[in-house]
């Protein structure tokens, strides 16, 4: 089903016969039972969108007309020449605005559309600097028209909100066949919370501090030397809400201090986010932040219905962050990522590489079996997209061990087979109509482990991740108002470390005279070879289908960092000067 | 508690000894021919059946045997009263052609629970398990009009009061002895350890639950009214039914977390539904009926000789035996299989039928001898006119067995103003007072037949009872059948819903990863910082090392406590006992991983009802099985925890099995399905940091 944008209005009532039944059942349950405590036995059965019929065709709308770029392979080309050190472009970064002007689509094509939107009744509402696509908007009728779509109203079961989705194919006029290559930004939905309380055990009375995780990965040395991410930016993807006043008590717990983030909302921002992402939110700042205290946070909030590609564009174009986070996903299969979703993710993230912009990406809970998160009947081996995709640096999950002074020990893949959880890893074999989508890229060839005869595969490094040994943040329950620590795991928890560990080495390198870190995926696999000891290579544990080796695999990639030793590393191959 | 002569005026004193006045009516002018009687050896009138003790009288009904040839049974003559038969043992009052009826209603409930199992709806079979017999006992009840009078006070202290009973201790059981996956676990695969013998559900349970269940009759002993050995005995089986039926179905409601179709073989299921709708009712019903039955038979019934029934009619030996029977009953199903479970309990069944119906027939006739014979009267069962006594002397229905209904004075009116001997005096004066004239108006035919009977009572005997009819009686119990069954399923489903859903129910929109989030309450703050936790992030964890086959774990005290330890076997138990982690095996020389957990699977059929694979989609486990992150084999199992009391909760089990080229171990979890994901995922982390002999050790 594809989802439109609508003008959202909260409409209370969740389905209270299932509540009311459900906690009828729940006072004819088994006697106590400590394991049972955090169940939620108002949870419907299903969030599946409730359809109200045909939309008012008055309602308004928007969605993303994708824009053909002005020449496909130059792009691919330039991010190719940007990697190698004999060509003049190496290392030589562009802005979105640059990016637009040298690949984005063409004064021609824009103005041929704008005349069509104009005369179908459609107003463009913005175009990113990357000139990718245009944000249109209309009413359901014209927008329905327009596409060839029938758009109806839908109801969030979860929150009552209520949006304007459709189950039908968008087509463009054939006229601009050649230059509106795809329609996203479709989804209204709000974002599904994984975080169940229902599947969480009792809490053990432990947990990842900013000191531990300073230890045990080597940045306590860097901590020392007053490197702790000042003067960098990191972004943060985020569909959730966190608080600046539970940041506050993190901070003041750990005694670590920094910038405030800055939230900034993009397209209506979090207005509506379902208070169940509050945990992941507040995961992602609060470990950038146990990282990194020193780097400034920024916050782009996204209504859930945004696509990876419109997002990462609005990150790239606003230009301050080189390096981002982001722990959402979908199944990187058939059916539960779109043909048009993933053109526009792949062209978003290559301009973000040529921008110098890395995107740390969960690689996703469930092992070998993405799709499992979504689909409970469904087994298919899958990984996770975006942290699947080309130009991205995937981050699966490990389980951390640590001596009695606190320093690294070791790290298994993480992988729970009872419950289906662990790192996501493995190869994106998701074909288009012109065959692979996710060829194995330049980065990964002849890296011994992976798979060269196949496609893209993922994770590239790992972090700690195994809610057994998961981190520590404080939470503030917006809905019932309990404040607590909570020990929270998951690639959730590990893509936001890496992107905090990058912080810290952004901060040498800019010490160092080196601006831009650049895309750091290659990076990272050169440096293995040249610097192995730059990564704690994982042998033990794997992803529930692979196991981890020496070396990369499919369960922990290249492995964890150490990063006195990766610093280094990066420094040297960046050509800067060690401090 | 009201007076318990209240309401009889005439009978206000305390208990007195059981007397019968016999109706003061004339008898007919014009007395009947009369023959010696070879059973009761009293001259009686020469009938088909004799009315005082209901013996054949008639050459077919003899069949050429002479002398002492009563063998019927006194509550339906055309039985034997050494047969199996449940309605007429049961419901003795029972109209003859409603015999046939309840059969019906008992056989198609069977039908349906049988279905209902076979088809794999546990939750909604046991249900109509439970309610089958007590909603046949309520129809028999009200049909028959037993206790027209007093029907609230009865109905209370009999039916209601089982029920009420039932539910109160089966939730007390429920608390006390709260479903312990531990104690399913039983012993290792290799000998060692050994569950502890279910005393309070196995032992103490049943006993207890023979006090209760006579208890609530037994408070209408003293009422003058309820003084047939029948009135103790349906009081009894009312209690009896109502308290399993109630038992039943509050142990099954843990099921219903399970959905309509919770994982299990069908037919271990098949056949513990058959003993739990079926033969335990008739054996609480027997065992009760007939202890209440003794009851009366000693200190209520107007009989003379209380010495009939032997050692058997002792109240305390009575109590003796029906404790054990509901004892054996436990025991079968704790210590044998399926079949044989259902064997003994179909025995049990049987004894519980013979000794409840050999009171019945016992008490009817002592009863007899305690009345002269009366006045003709219409006979409520066959309409056709007889001698005022026990039995009808022309079909040999005991007129003591038929319900004490409201329709028998005006019906007798029209036949001519007698009434059946069995009304109680205080409620006949009316009656009482015109039968003489009307008795005379009766003429019995000097070879005993009826020549002369009002049309109106003969076209329309059920009048006389003022019953529902076949069609009427089995209507309302297919429709109260089918309202249980369906709202059972509809309870099991809505309470099930949410289980077994995805971490991102729609997959068109982005997710985050399934970040497992705990609050520890130790940490708690509510909104001052507070001082930064200490230590080593997880240093809290508690190591077990196992002495004899050297592997090792850790698990979290706060979560999991040993509760069995042996060389080579541990089980950790968390959630107050309602999961359970074993740890077990041995050298890989005696065991392979196949062996072991093959050997496991093999135990857990014997502990839960119906284990077998849990193949559903949703639930299966993906990836390669891992122990201490060896690869081995592992699978989910489903089975429902079965009590002395009925099936209970279900449960899951996960079993991994690996070896390290030394020892060679398995791993099993068990968890209510309620806490399945709860507990797989806690277990997850100790089966994870499980190390083995040959591991490697990292500096």
């Amino acid at each position: 089903m594809n989802q439109l944008r609508t003008i959202t209005r909260p409409r209370g009532g969740r389905l209270a016969l299932f509540v009311g039944l459900s906690l009828a059942a729940t006072a004819i349950a088994p006697g106590p039972m400590a394991l049972a405590q955090e169940s939620d036995p108002a949870a419907p059965s299903s969030f599946a969108p409730v359809s109200l019929g045909t939309a008012d065709p008055a309602d308004r709308v928007e969605v993303n007309l994708l824009l053909a770029e002005r020449d496909p392979a130059a792009a691919t080309a330039y991010l190719t020449a940007q990697r190698d050190p004999a060509s003049p472009d190496y290392r030589h970064f562009l802005t979105a605005a640059e990016s637009g002007a040298r690949f984005g689509a063409t004064d021609e094509a824009i103005a041929r559309v704008s005349v069509a939107l104009s005369a179908a009744g459609l107003d463009i509402v913005s175009m990113p600097p990357q000139r990718s696509r245009l944000v249109v908007g209309g009413s359901v009728a014209t927008v329905g028209a327009f596409l060839g779509l029938a758009i109806e109203s839908y109801q969030d079961p979860r929150t009552g909100i209520v949006y304007h989705a459709t189950t039908g194919e968008a087509t463009v006029p054939a006229a601009l066949a050649d230059v509106v290559v795809g329609v996203t930004g479709l989804s209204r939905y709000l974002p599904v919370s994984a975080i169940d309380p229902a599947d969480a055990p009792p809490p053990p009375a432990r947990g990842l501090k900013p000191a531990d995780l300073a230890k045990a990965y080597g940045f306590q040395s860097l901590w020392d030397q007053g490197i702790d991410g000042t003067g960098t930016t990191v972004a943060i993807l985020q569909f959730g809400i966190d608080t600046d006043a539970d940041l506050a008590v993190f901070d003041a717990t750990f005694g670590i201090e920094g910038p405030l983030p800055e939230r900034i909302p993009v397209s209506g921002g979090l207005e509506g986010a379902p208070a169940s992402f509050g945990v992941e939110a507040t995961l992602d700042t609060q470990v950038l932040r146990a990282v990194a205290p020193g780097a400034q946070i920024l916050v782009y909030g996204f209504p859930s219905t945004t696509t990876f590609g419109s997002a990462m564009d609005a990150i790239v174009a606003d230009g301050r962050a080189q390096l981002v986070s982001v722990s959402y996903g979908k199944c990187y299969a058939p059916g539960y990522v779109g043909l048009d979703e993933i053109i526009e993710a792949q062209a978003s993230l290559e301009k973000a590489a040529i921008a110098g912009v890395s995107l740390f990406a969960a690689s996703g809970d469930w092992g070998a079996f993405s799709c499992h998160a979504f689909d409970k009947t469904d087994g298919q081996v899958s990984t996770f997209f975006p942290a699947c995709t080309d130009n991205v640096v995937s981050v699966g999950g490990t389980l951390l061990e640590v001596r009695e002074d606190g320093t690294y020990l070791r790290e298994t893949g993480w992988e729970d087979y009872l419950t289906t959880s662990g790192t996501g890893g493995g190869a994106a074999d998701v074909n288009g109509p012109d065959g692979p989508l996710e060829p194995l890229p330049d980065f990964q060839k002849g890296v011994p482990g992976v798979d060269q005869t196949g496609a893209r595969q993922c994770p590239d490094v790992s972090a700690a991740a195994d809610s057994d040994t998961g981190y520590l943040l404080f939470y503030t329950d917006p809905a019932t108002g309990v404040a607590e620590w909570k020990m929270v795991g998951g690639t959730s928890a590990s893509a936001p470390f890496w992107a905090g560990a990058m912080a810290l080495v952004q901060q040498q390198t800019q010490a160092a005279g080196i601006e831009r870190l650049g895309f750091l995926t290659p990076l990272f696999y050169q440096i293995a070879q040249t610097h192995p000891a730059a990564f704690h290579d994982v042998t033990r544990g794997g992803n529930l289908l692979d196991s981890a080796t020496p070396g990369w695999d499919r369960a922990t990639g290249l492995g964890s960092p150490d990063l006195a030793v990766l610093s280094q590393a990066i420094l040297e191959t960046l050509g800067g000067t060690a401090n | 508690m009201d007076d318990p002569t209240t309401g009889d005026a005439a009978a206000s004193e305390a208990v007195s000894p059981p007397t019968i006045e016999p109706p003061t009516s004339e008898p007919p002018t014009s007395e009947p021919p009369t023959i010696r009687c070879d059973q009761c050896g009293q001259d009686v009138p020469s009938l088909t059946w004799c009315v005082r003790c209901g013996d054949p009288l008639g050459p077919e009904q003899r069949k050429g045997r002479s002398g002492r040839v009563r063998d019927a049974y006194a509550a339906a003559p055309g039985e034997r009263v050494t047969s199996v038969r449940i309605v007429s043992t049961l419901y003795p009052s029972l109209p003859r052609e409603e015999i046939r009826t309840f059969q019906m209603a008992l056989l198609g409930g069977t039908i349906l629970i049988l279905a209902l199992g076979l088809l794999g709806f546990f939750p909604v079979a046991i249900v109509a398990a439970a309610i089958l017999v007590p909603l046949v006992t309520v129809i028999y009840l009200y049909d028959v009009d037993v206790y027209e009078d007093e029907p609230i006070r009865v109905i209370a202290l009999t039916f209601l009061w089982g029920a009420l009973v039932g539910v109160l201790f089966s939730y007390a059981l429920d608390t006390l002895v709260p479903a312990s996956a531990a104690s399913i676990v039983g012993s290792s695969v290799t000998g060692a350890g050994g569950a502890d013998f279910p005393w309070i559900r196995g032992i103490v349970a049943p006993i207890l639950a023979v006090l209760l269940m006579v208890s609530g009759p037994l408070v209408l002993l003293p009422y003058k009214r309820f003084n047939d050995v029948l009135d103790g005995a349906t009081f009894g089986v009312a209690s009896g039914v109502a308290f399993v039926g109630a038992q039943t179905f509050i142990t099954a409601l843990n099921m219903f977390d399970s959905g309509l179709r919770p994982v299990g073989d069908v037919m271990p299921w098949v056949v513990r539904l058959l003993v739990l709708g079926v033969a335990m009712p008739v054996v609480a019903a027997g065992a009760i009926g007939g202890l209440a039955g003794v009851f009366w038979l000693r200190y209520r019934a107007p009989i003379h000789d209380r010495a009939a029934l032997g050692p058997l009619g002792q109240p305390v030996i009575a109590a003796v035996v029906a404790a054990a029977l509901m004892l054996i009953a436990s025991l079968a199903e704790l210590l044998l299989q399926d079949v044989g479970a259902l064997i003994v309990a179909a025995v049990l069944a049987v004894v519980s039928l013979l000794w409840l119906r050999r009171i019945i027939h016992v008490g009817l006739l002592q009863e007899a001898d305690e009345i002269a014979i009366g006045p003709a009267i219409a006979c409520p069962e066959c309409t056709v006119e007889t001698a005022h006594h026990t039995y009808c002397g022309n079909c040999g229905t005991s007129l003591k067995a038929l319900p004490k209904a409201r329709g028998v004075t005006s019906a007798a009116a029209v036949a001519g103003g007698l009434a059946a001997p069995h009304q109680e005096a205080a409620s006949l004066p009316s009656s009482a007072g015109t039968d003489t004239t009307a008795g005379a108006a009766v003429a019995l035919a000097a070879d005993g037949r009826a020549t002369d009977v009002p049309s109106a009572t003969a076209s329309s005997p059920r009048a006389i009872h003022g019953g529902l009819g076949p069609r009427v009686l089995l209507t309302f119990f297919a429709v109260v059948m089918f309202i249980a069954v369906a709202v059972a399923a509809a309870s099991a489903f809505v309470t099930s819903q949410g289980r077994d859903k995805p971490d991102c129910p729609d997959r068109t929109l982005p997710c985050a990863g399934s970040a497992l989030e705990l609050a520890p309450g130790t940490l708690t703050l509510d909104v001052a910082p507070a001082q930064a936790p200490t230590g080593l992030p997880f240093a809290d964890r508690v190591r077990y090392q196992d002495a004899a086959l050297g592997f090792g774990l850790e698990y979290d005290p706060t979560i999991w406590s040993i509760s069995q330890q042996e060389e080579g076997f541990l089980i950790l138990s968390a959630g107050n006992g309602s999961v359970a982690l074993i740890f077990e095996g041995g050298r890989t020389d005696q065991f392979d991983a196949q062996a072991l957990f093959d050997a496991r699977k093999n135990l857990m059929q014997d502990r839960l009802l119906g284990y077998t694979v849990d193949d559903d989609k949703a639930r299966v486990l993906l990836g390669h099985p891992i122990l201490g992150y060896r690869q081995g084999v592992g699978g989910l199992f489903g089975g429902t925890l079965d009590t002395s009391q009925g099936p209970s909760t279900d449960f899951s089990v996960a079993s991994v099995a690996a070896t390290d080229g030394t020892i060679t171990m398995v791993a099993t979890m068990l968890a209510p399905v309620s806490i399945r994901e709860a507990g797989l995922a806690v277990a997850d982390s100790v089966i994870n940091s499980f190390t083995w002999p040959a591991d490697e050790v990292v500096q």
